[in-house]
């Protein structure tokens, strides 16, 4: 099927070439008919010019991996591209000057043939009347990491969750008459998640690492109506959403889990497990946005937002073996059922006026509220073949949970041009609300927990143009804290971001990113100490438009630290937790144009990216390539690529090491 | 010729009723030659042949034959400004040139018509306006479609966010981070550009929700059991999804600890403030010294939620 795909993707550009070659002398000879009505619609909307009708470009060949040196599990986690003929990307731009149906289309794609990301778009617009976007994805996601969460674990115990999984995405959204008066549009979209993995089966006293089939899916439906009045905008929308989870844990194999020493003197063990979720979940939303500029010095925005989907679950779980109820009690199967049924009625509004008292001055108030208050009950039935017992023990619970989130944002900033140059501004944002959340966490008993939110910031900033070819932009925002919900929230925090950017000459640039973060919580018990420092600069050089060499180059330095008390689950006292990420990364891209070939320049590319990082968890990821462009006629290009993918985790987590050459060799078709 | 923008009668008297604040914004923000007038899209084309033909390469042609708000015959000048005095004079002062001039001059010309783009709070809630990053910084106007220097459409949107945005492009260069890199997505697919309800600009998805949900729809819920963080702070609460050292973009290097520092409120939280107050606490047989309980999603396998299990085992 796959290549049958990649078949007619490699061929859509020839046979479209070809309805090109024919339409040419239509395009001299037009058709009496189709002469007049061109004419007739010209006054109306003039013609984009369509040098060409047809323009394409297709990458296809051959990627090849000689060798996958060390962890192939890790290899496929991080990079996972495969061997064997691919359709690295194609797009086809089509405009018709006769503006029949449509006046332009555009589809692409981009790593068919095996991937491990596949991608397909369509574009088709007429002009006032349609425009059609189809988007297509399908995403690999594998995920078996030997040292996720806990490099220091035994064998046994590593790579307990891990997934072999495809996630499918589809969006079509259409739009009539747009740039119109009235616009309707309507809209599908769908995300699909299926494959396989590991998964914990887990009782009292042991885990079971045991196969899952996941397969979940989400659709969404819309469709709404723009509306543009002379000095207001207004769009409606109305949608829906349907949502299934038919996720499966199971095994038919004997399993002794991760206690084969047994538990109190005995072998737990699972022998057959079904565990089946049937998820079904609805709900409709509604969109309102209205933007409007009543008089010359004054803009405002606002929506409302609606949404209030449900799940109701049907959930069913038969487990055979040996397991430990409590205390000395085992059981030997479990038959459990149950029911529930969720909703979560959420509400978001927001105002903004954009006030211009004099034309050097802005005024922006803004006002957020978010709101969801989520309820649910549930009934869980279940009966336990008790060890010993005569008859199954029954059990039942009625559970009913509740949370509540009241989220509500005042900001407020100036900002003023002193000069055309120079804009400086300030301005106050208050945070404010409260949740109230089930108050078990982890913890099997407890009321539930109430928190409230509450900070004052203060907002600066300057934007600099000393000259057009060059700025710099300087944020900064800080708060004293006074209430947040949890301990890692921003509480007493600076933040400052800066950017610039340079042009020395035409062909010379640089520029730089840079942003400091600096948290603190002094509470007692919590005395948390986060500080995150990230830089980046970099030069594109392109000497007379680079045409004959380029050079994009970037290095970037970050550092994070972050220090907080936490308790010791077994003994309940305090001890320090304490993380460090001291990174270094570089990317450059040289290009340089060689000797005249046959119709065009050979092209010679080389460099890559690199990460290393120090502190808690030392990484090295190197990606170096080579490429090579060899144009053979005016319509064909050769190329061939190396690039070395090499990934060196360090200390603990040695086991992860990977490297890998690929080479690619390819075509590249242009019309 | 009058400005093409015709008031209702209402709003045009309440416009009126303003008072000289509103004319004094209008003065001020005048950024053609005072008494310009237009003159029309042929005037302009007798000089800017060039510019004018790749404007009609460009979706901008549509202003062309614009009648709704005005433009048809001024595709220019919708832009520009009047123009009748840069045809005089042909000075380049004389004319707007947004490319070039002042966001706060370039950015009311796009939004004459752009004002209602799909960002939910309107344009000026973007972090971009507010920082004055112009339209033209990201979009030509003149240019036809772009050219083919890659056949991957989200490379071309990341790259271009890219230029500024380099901290970020340097996190991507991370092991464990979205697929990007490999044009599978872009930045757009997470953030709006033109501005958003939620903070850092993210998309949103059915209406009000984070826009994380959009591809990762199991997450969404509601759960009959909710992890709380993940309603309350969202994703980026133990999750760096630009890019991180730790598997599964996590931001900690162990589980344990992801979990550990919010769960360890018993009588800590002090001060006569809830600070940090929410959290709950580990209970007390989870001994760390033990492999089992180093890597709590071994067992809490749901924590993102879950349908049937308080504790989130399944």
């Amino acid at each position: 099927m796959t290549r049958i795909l990649l078949a007619i993707w490699i061929g859509l550009p020839l046979l479209a070439g070809q309805d090109a070659v024919e339409a040419t002398p239509t395009k001299q000879n037009p058709q009496p008919a189709q002469e007049a009505k061109a004419e007739a619609q010209a006054p109306e909307t003039p013609s984009p010019i369509a040098e060409q009708k047809l323009k394409a470009q297709v990458d296809a060949g051959y990627r090849g991996i000689p060798n996958i040196g060390g962890n192939f599990d890790a290899y496929r986690s991080v990079v996972n591209y495969g061997e064997g003929p691919k359709l690295f990307g194609a797009e086809i731009n089509f405009e018709d000057p006769k503006h029949s149906a449509l006046n332009r289309l555009t589809v692409s794609g981009h790593g068919w043939g095996g991937e491990p990301y596949t991608s397909f778009r369509a574009d088709a617009e007429k002009f006032r009347s349609y425009r059609l976007t189809a988007d297509y994805r399908n995403l690999a996601y594998f995920n078996y990491l030997p040292s996720f969460a806990n490099p220091l674990a035994s064998p046994a115990f590593r790579s307990q969750r891990a997934f072999d999984t495809r996630m499918k995405n589809a969006d079509v959204s259409l739009e009539l008459w747009p740039s119109r008066r009235v616009t309707p549009y309507f809209g599908y979209q769908s995300n699909y998640w299926n494959g396989h993995g590991i998964t914990p089966y887990v009782t009292t006293g042991n885990e079971f690492p045991v196969q899952t089939q996941i397969r979940n899916q989400t659709n969404n439906y819309r469709g709404g109506v723009q509306l543009e009045l002379t000095r207001m905008h207004v769009t409606l929308e109305q949608g829906g959403t349907t949502f299934k989870d038919d996720q499966r844990v199971f095994t038919r194999e004997p399993n002794a889990g991760n206690r084969p020493g047994g538990v109190l003197g005995s072998q737990t063990t699972l022998n057959d497990l079904e565990q089946a979720y049937g998820v079904r979940g609805d709900g409709l939303y509604s969109k309102g946005l209205v933007t409007a500029s009543p008089c010359s010095w004054l803009n405002v925005y606002g929506q409302f937002l609606f949404s209030q989907p449900e799940i109701d679950v049907r959930y069913s779980e038969n487990a055979r073996g040996l397991f430990l109820m409590g205390g000395d009690t085992f059981y030997t199967g479990l038959d459990g059922i149950v029911t529930g049924l969720s909703r979560q009625p959420h509400t978001t509004g927001s105002a903004t006026a954009e006030i211009r008292p004099i034309g050097r001055l802005r005024i922006l108030e803004s006002w957020t509220t978010d709101r969801f208050h989520n309820a649910a009950s549930a009934l869980l039935l279940d009966q336990l073949l008790v060890s010993g017992a005569t008859r199954p023990l029954a059990r039942e619970r009625q559970v009913d949970t509740r949370l509540n989130l009241n989220y509500n944002r005042q900001q407020l900033d100036v900002l003023f041009d002193i000069t055309p140059r120079l804009t400086v501004r300030g301005g106050h944002r208050y945070v404010w609300g409260n949740a109230l959340t089930p108050g078990w966490g982890l913890s099997p008993t407890g009321s539930p927990s109430q928190g409230e939110l509450k900070m004052h910031v203060g907002l600066a900033g300057v934007t600099l143009r000393p000259t057009s070819r060059a700025w710099i932009n300087v944020d900064y925002e800080g708060s004293p804290g006074d209430r947040n919900y949890f301990r890692t929230s921003l509480q007493n925090y600076h933040m400052v971001r800066a950017r610039g950017r340079v042009e020395v000459t035409g062909s010379l640039h640089f520029y730089s990113h840079f942003r400091w973060l600096d948290n603190q919580n002094p509470a007692r018990g919590i005395d948390y100490k986060f500080q995150d420092i990230m830089a980046t600069g970099g030069l594109q050089w392109m000497p007379a438009g680079g045409r004959r060499a380029s050079i994009i180059g970037e290095y970037g330095w970050s550092s994070l630290k972050s220090d907080i008390l936490f308790l010791l689950p077994s003994t309940l006292q305090p001890a320090p937790s304490s993380y460090r990420d001291r990174g270094h990364t570089g990317t450059l891209l040289a290009q340089i144009s060689g000797p005249k070939l046959t119709v065009a320049d050979m092209r010679f590319e080389v460099g890559g990216s690199l990460f290393q990082s120090g502190g808690s968890r030392p990484t090295k990821y190197y990606q170096p390539l080579v490429r090579l462009y060899l144009p053979v006629a005016k319509t064909v290009e050769l190329f061939g690529e190396w690039r070395w993918y090499g990934y060196d985790a360090q200390t603990f987590y040695f086991l992860e090491h990977f490297r890998s050459n690929q080479l690619i060799a390819g075509l590249r078709l242009k019309i | 010729m009058k400005a093409p923008t015709g008031f209702a009668s209402g709003v045009h008297l309440a416009a009126q009723a303003a008072t000289a604040i509103g004319l004094l914004a209008c003065a001020a923000g005048a950024q053609t030659s005072p008494g310009a007038q237009y003159a029309g899209s042929e005037t302009c084309r007798a000089c800017h042949q060039d510019l004018y033909e790749g404007l009609l390469k460009n979706l901008h042609h549509v202003l062309e034959s614009d009648k709704l708000r005005g433009w048809a015959g001024r595709s220019c000048e919708a832009c520009h400004g009047p123009g009748s005095v840069h045809a005089e004079t042909v000075a380049a002062a004389d004319i707007l040139n947004p490319g070039k001039a002042p966001a706060t001059q370039s950015i009311p010309a796009c939004m004459k018509c752009h004002a209602n783009q799909p960002t939910n709070v309107g344009y000026v809630n973007s972090s971009h306006v507010r920082n004055l990053v112009a339209c033209t910084g990201c979009h030509s106007m003149h240019a036809a479609p772009a050219g083919l220097p890659t056949t991957n459409r989200n490379e071309r949107v990341s790259n271009l966010c890219f230029r500024c945005h380099t901290n970020q492009r340097a996190s991507f260069q991370r092991p464990h981070t979205h697929p990007l890199k490999q044009g599978a997505m872009s930045c757009i697919d997470c953030h709006n550009p033109h501005g958003s309800a939620g903070l850092r600009q993210t998309q949103t998805a059915n209406a009000n929700e984070p826009g994380c949900f959009k591809c990762h729809g199991d997450k969404r819920g509601p759960f009959t059991f909710e992890h709380a963080p993940v309603r309350l702070e969202g994703c980026l609460t133990c999750h760096e999804p630009h890019g991180s050292a730790n598997p599964r973009m996590l931001t900690r290097h162990e589980v344990s600890f992801q979990c550990l520092e919010c769960h360890s409120n018993i009588g800590l939280a002090g001060g006569g403030t809830n600070t940090g107050a929410m959290g709950g606490i580990p209970p007390a047989f989870h001994d760390l010294r033990s492999a089992r309980f180093r890597n709590c999603t071994l067992c809490h396998v749901k924590v993102h939620g879950s349908y049937v299990n308080r504790a989130l085992l399944r």
